[in-house]
């Protein structure tokens, strides 16, 4: 064996060894990719079917949303109407709050005046009403003047009225005492009446019931006094109630308070209008 | 002519020889069975199992 078979060798020798090293060092690191690309190929297939499904919820969700939004979008319509008239009405009721407060600021304007109006009223009244007070109590004084005086007046009446019936009494007594003075110088003196006897010729010639009537008419009025035209003759008493009419309006009432014979007098009472000569005096309506 | 006889001079060569050819046998072997282990198959390009 020469030298250069030798050398080539050992050189074979060494390089065999060397790259068997490479490759048992290369294969013991290689991966097995078979089994990697089987898991990739599954993550794929997973990843795939996920998305499909991603898709199909995509989709779902799309359509709803789509959904939603056409609801949302009809909502904004109507809400968007609403909102308009809403803002219609706003300017209307802001126009026709303007309008009131116009109208509120004149009418503030009215009431001023018409408050300073009833100031002046409120004080006219106080001063009537202390104007009416001042009359009250004058009237309360005249009142009781007016009563005391007539009080007196009915009083002169009833003695004039006495002495008018006096006078009477005396006047017929004068008549007869003419008559039996000229029936005397015919007839004996011994036929002598005593002078101071009563007179009945002035009573009447048969009792008047109550529930006769009696009509007669008014011949003065005074003050609260009233004549009437009949007397104790026609049955007239103290305390009857006579009815003054005129036509067919009653005007009030008289009571009775002196009598004379032909002639009566008494007081108003019912007073609707005053009683004037002529008026009809009546027991009975 | 005269044979030539061909006598080993040195057994070191064949060892180193031996060792080289049991190195690339053991190569060969670990390779072939990392292959079918991995791939299922020693010469063809592993297919995609279905």
């Amino acid at each position: 064996m020469s030298t250069l078979t030798k050398i080539l060798v050992v050189l074979l020798s060494l390089f065999s060894i060397f790259l068997c090293g490479m490759m048992v060092a290369f294969v013991g690191s290689t991966k097995n990719f078979k089994s990697q690309f089987e898991e990739q190929r599954k993550l794929a297939q997973y990843a795939q079917a996920e998305l499909t499904k991603k898709d199909e919820l995509f989709n779902t969700q799309a359509f709803k949303y789509k959904e939603l939004e056409n609801r949302l979008q009809e909502t904004i319509t109507a809400l968007e109407t609403d909102k308009n008239q809403l803002v219609a009405d706003l300017r209307n009721a802001q126009r026709d709050s303007d309008q009131y407060q116009a109208q509120a600021d004149s009418w503030k304007g009215v009431m001023t005046g018409f408050e300073q109006s009833v100031r002046n009223l409120q004080a006219s009244l106080q001063q009537t009403q202390q104007q009416l007070d001042t009359a009250r109590s004058q009237r309360i004084t005249d009142q009781k003047d007016l009563n005391q005086i007539t009080a007196e007046l009915h009083a002169k009446i009833v003695q004039l009225q006495s002495m008018e019936a006096e006078r009477r009494r005396l006047l017929e007594q004068k008549t007869e005492l003419e008559q039996q003075i000229s029936t005397s110088s015919i007839v004996p003196a011994r036929e002598v009446r005593v002078v101071t006897q009563p007179v009945s010729t002035a009573l009447p010639v048969s009792p008047v019931t109550a529930a006769h009537d009696i009509r007669g008419v008014v011949m003065d009025v005074d003050l609260t006094l009233v004549q009437l035209s009949v007397g104790t003759a026609d049955g007239v008493r103290e305390n009857m109630v006579f009815h003054i009419t005129r036509g067919d309006q009653f005007l009030c009432d008289v009571v009775i308070t002196n009598v004379d014979i032909n002639q009566s007098a008494g007081v108003l009472q019912l007073v609707q209008q005053r009683p004037r000569p002529g008026d009809t005096a009546s027991t009975q309506l | 002519m005269a044979k030539k006889i061909t006598a080993a001079t040195s057994d070191v060569y064949t060892a180193i020889l031996a060792l080289a050819s049991l190195t690339v046998l053991s190569t060969a072997v670990y390779v072939a069975l990392k292959c079918w282990m991995y791939y299922g198959t020693l010469f063809s390009i592993a297919q995609a199992s279905r």
